[in-house]
């Protein structure tokens, strides 16, 4: 039986938990929340939000834990505990970075808030193209690799040259989107990927 | 064990550039080639070695739901009682705020047979709160169990 995923048909937090999916040949649906939340959807929710997810008996909140959830299945959490460790790291970057841009999104004056995020992005920018072994995180496609990809395919969205300064992180970024699955996702994608996030 | 670094001095100055993000915590292990900052990475990879991310996939899963909920329950409390100027802030958070998010936890907590990350993780939240307040889980035996 396929995992459900009820969300907004948004990219948002959708895109991280289909590319896991993708990847790892985990069969989805989709349930979209639109003329349906918030009810009879969010009595359904375990935190009263979206998204969550539905596998057999199993049913949980948190974008985080149904990525983490979905990329323990699929076997991409990290072999050693060094890969490990990095991959929850940049995991929780692209966290920090998520929560920059819904700040910049409510906020009173967008223009101003977009441009605070902007500036902030830069220093995220340059710690993670630190972390970079050549132009991959860990040595074999982790959670944390694909969380970096879809923040970065999130941002490229509204401000698709943002990466110029950082040619490693643009490397990186070609890599997993050269990844088959991924590739063939984005050609002719299953769910509705919208781009809620905009600068105006 | 821990070593100390005070924020401002030149130890920490010269460090702060070395460290991934540049902020604390940092977790360092040699022996592995471990080194990494961001405080829930930290704690997963520490869970992983003490084996406390659940026994299958589906108790890692509540465990997971739970590391997520403590955060938002923590960062929901940094912005009322240290972020806000208003005094009004504090209490309207452990009165109105508060209370829903332990009414979800009221539910999912029985739930949970062995000991996870997660729950430690909301054992660290409510600790932090009840410092502030301890009757804030009044009105919930399951959660204060």
């Amino acid at each position: 039986m396929p995992v459900s995923i009820t969300y907004f048909g948004i990219k948002a937090r959708n895109l991280l938990p289909i590319l896991i999916c993708e990847v790892g040949g985990v069969e989805y649906e989709f349930v979209n929340a639109a003329g349906q939340w918030p009810e009879p959807l969010k009595s359904q929710s375990p935190f009263g939000q979206l998204p969550f997810l539905v596998d057999g008996d199993l049913r949980i909140g948190q974008s985080l834990a149904i990525a983490r959830y979905l990329a323990r299945k699929v076997g991409i959490l990290g072999d050693s505990d060094a890969e490990y460790g990095q991959s929850e790291q940049i995991t929780q970057e692209m966290e920090d970075i998520y929560m920059g841009i819904a700040k910049a999104q409510n906020s009173p004056d967008k223009a101003a808030g977009y441009a605070e995020f902007f500036q902030k992005l830069n220093v995220h920018l340059t710690n993670l193209q630190k972390l970079l072994k050549g132009d991959r995180f860990t040595s074999k496609l982790t959670l944390g690799e694909l969380a970096i990809f879809s923040i970065f395919n999130i941002i490229a969205d509204f401000k698709p040259d943002f990466l110029g300064g950082h040619p490693q992180l643009q490397s990186f970024y070609n890599s997993i989107g050269s990844i088959p699955q991924i590739k063939a996702f984005f050609e002719n994608p299953k769910v509705p990927l919208n781009q809620y996030f905009k600068i105006e | 064990y821990q070593r100390r670094v005070h924020g401002g001095s030149p130890e920490w100055l010269k460090t702060k550039d070395k460290i991934p993000f540049g902020q604390v915590p940092l977790l360092e292990d040699h022996d592995n080639g471990i080194f990494i900052s961001q405080s829930l990475a930290i704690a997963h990879l520490l869970a992983r070695r003490a084996d406390l991310l659940g026994n299958n996939n589906i108790e890692f899963a509540v465990s997971e739901q739970l590391v997520q909920y403590s955060e938002d329950i923590f960062q929901a409390m940094i912005k009322a009682c240290y972020l806000s100027e208003s005094k009004d802030e504090p209490l309207r958070f452990v009165n109105e705020t508060l209370p829903p998010m332990l009414g979800y936890l009221e539910k999912i907590l029985p739930n949970c047979l062995n000991m996870t990350l997660g729950q430690l993780a909301i054992f660290g939240a409510i600790n932090f709160i009840m410092d502030g307040d301890s009757s804030i889980l009044d009105k919930f035996p399951c959660t204060l169990r």
